[in-house]
């Protein structure tokens, strides 16, 4: 018998949709202060411990993915104090190697850019994660249209609020 | 104020205390005003008097949806968290790591100061940590295996590709896995046991056939040798490229290496592309007493030409797929919907997508020949008359270019 191809493939792997671009991050809650640090798929972040440092690549969803800490045995004994600037900055080098060996190649920074600036550790550690090939920005999203969805022949309209809407606003 | 309230304040006036005191009859003035029904027993019998009677229509509220905090003490993160349940281990035990000896004073001094200028670099290639979470990120165990699975790596498993070498995720092209990968195994048993090597596409089951039954399996090697390469085992179903199809993104890809004491015989078949469709959970279960899984590899792969070349010298089309969207969401059509809408928009939300497509293709065939399509330079010349001439909707569909407009142009056929 001839083969035959079905007519709808699933593709099973879970990260597809991200990494086609077809996922949108989310945007946060609407009330929230700092709206933009919920909007990531991956954020990388330092974990600034009493007497370790730990990076991190978390996952909107899934939670922490990737780690390099100075816990591990191997790191801590090529270093000279497990909570100086250079265990920072080489923790950065270890994260950003295992992200890109396991495919993920766009995070978002984990801190704000204050934050990154007043602290030696966070300056060294996103240095570190750049400099191995890490991009610490992500794409935006494809979004639905009528480019890549031939059925999607109309378009979208913001509702405005009326009037009556904003009574108590006014 | 009232009669009776003004004799009170002024007593001695005869005037006041002659008359009688009663209060100024309103009821009367009411109804002249307002009608009967203001007094009516029941107030919303005549529903056009409510203006006048000035009572307030009664608001409609929708009922609340009251949250008591004392019925919520879990916080968001705690209430979407999956339960946990503890996965099993199907393979070995975890190897121990080798510490190494404390370091001496010299390197201790030597290591502070390149820690002091920022010149402290680790030897990455000397860290050995096997990451079981990203396999659990990417749901290899579970696709693999079934649910709640999983085991260490134990045993070091190296594939290349050339210069591609397969950590756990990394994205490769798929031309660049036309020819089999180089596999170094490394040896445990001191020469006893045996190694068998599975390459698996966990994504690339596209058959009509096996349906959702199984995965593809790229690549057997059974009964290597321990110690040996990979030359000395034999080969059960041979190397084939992964192929993801066109449009199906990317594949994960999976090298798992099993470990058994006696030669298996694995009676697989491999001879056409649907016979290697095989479900690996069942294969394992059914010699479940003689392999134990002990390494794992992953990559991903997504279409290239590579592909196509490959299923044509099977004597196969290249299947073309295209992403399936969830239909956008839009709110059911109303005659009159609650809020003002931009009429033009609204109604072609709930045209029919297929009428809208070949109202498009027939103004496009009606404009210009089909095989010289070109973009006008101007889109509306007439800018000024139709300006002023024509309705703002309409002039803003002829100046659209891009959305359902582009279509116009761009019509690509498929």
């Amino acid at each position: 018998m001839a083969t035959r191809f079905v007519k709808s493939l699933v593709n099973r792997n879970p990260r597809n949709n991200e990494l086609m671009g077809r996922q949108a991050a989310n945007i946060g809650y609407q009330f929230e202060k700092d709206k933009s640090a919920r909007s990531y798929i991956y954020k990388v972040e330092l974990v600034e411990g009493k007497s370790h440092r730990e990076g991190r690549l978390v996952h909107y969803k899934d939670g922490i993915v990737i780690s390099a800490s100075t816990k591990e045995p191997s790191i801590a004994n090529q270093l000279y104090s497990k909570t100086d600037t250079s265990a920072a900055l080489n923790i950065g080098r270890v994260l950003a190697l295992r992200c890109l060996q396991s495919g993920i190649h766009f995070a978002m920074p984990g801190a704000t850019k204050e934050a990154i600036e007043k602290s030696q550790h966070q300056t060294y550690f996103f240095k570190a994660l750049e400099e191995e090939g890490l991009t610490l920005k992500e794409p935006d999203h494809i979004e639905h249209s009528y480019e890549n969805d031939k059925s999607f022949t109309w378009k979208r309209f913001p509702l405005k609020p009326t009037r009556q809407d904003k009574l108590d606003e006014l | 104020m009232s009669a009776a309230q003004y004799a009170r304040l002024v007593p001695k006036k005869y005037r006041s205390r002659t008359l009688p005191k009663i209060d100024r009859p309103w009821r009367p003035r009411v109804i002249a005003w307002a009608g009967p029904a203001a007094f009516y027993p029941n107030r919303f019998y005549e529903i056009d008097k409510w203006y006048k009677a000035r009572i307030d229509k009664p608001e409609k509220l929708p009922e609340m949806h009251i949250i008591d905090p004392a019925d919520h003490m879990k916080s968001l993160n705690e209430l979407m968290k999956k339960p946990e349940i503890e996965p099993i281990n199907i393979g070995f035990k975890k190897r121990e790591e080798k510490v190494k000896a404390e370091k001496s004073e010299q390197d201790r001094a030597e290591l502070e100061r390149k820690s002091r200028h920022m010149q402290l670099r680790i030897d990455i290639d000397l860290l050995s940590v096997e990451n079981l979470s990203v396999y659990r990120h990417f749901q290899v165990f579970d696709h693999l295996f079934g649910d709640n699975v999983f085991f260490e790596n134990v045993q070091r498993l190296e594939v290349n590709y050339s210069d591609n070498v397969i950590h756990n995720g990394n994205i490769l092209t798929a031309s660049s896995t036309v020819t089999r990968p180089e596999v170094t195994i490394e040896s445990v048993g001191n020469g006893k046991g045996f190694n068998t090597l599975f390459m698996v596409n966990l994504d690339g089951n596209g058959f009509e056939e096996k349906k959702n039954n199984g995965e593809m399996v790229q690549w057997v090697v059974s009964n290597i040798p321990d110690g040996e390469s990979i030359e000395k085992g034999t080969e059960v179903i041979d190397y084939l490229q992964p192929l993801p199809f066109y449009g199906t993104g990317y594949h994960r890809v999976a090298f798992v290496l099993f470990r058994h004491s006696q030669p298996v015989d694995l009676k697989l078949d491999g001879s056409t592309l649907e016979n290697r469709i095989h479900s690996i959970s069942e294969l394992y279960k059914s010699h479940e007493n003689l392999l134990t899984p002990s390494a794992i590899r992953f990559f991903q792969t997504s279409y290239d030409n590579s592909v196509k070349t490959k299923l044509h010298s099977l004597g196969l089309k290249s299947p073309l797929y295209d992403y399936e969207y969830r239909p956008a969401l839009k709110p059911d059509q109303r005659e009159f919907p609650e809020k003002p809408q931009p009429f033009d928009l609204y109604l072609d939300m709930y045209r029919d997508s297929k009428e809208v497509e070949k109202e498009i293709l027939e103004k496009r065939l009606s404009e210009i020949k089909l095989d010289n399509v070109e973009e006008p330079k101007w889109i509306d010349p007439d800018y000024v008359e139709n300006k002023k001439k024509l309705p703002a909707w309409l002039h803003a569909k002829i100046l659209e270019r891009k959305g359902v407009g582009h279509g116009k142009y761009h019509n690509d056929v498929q």
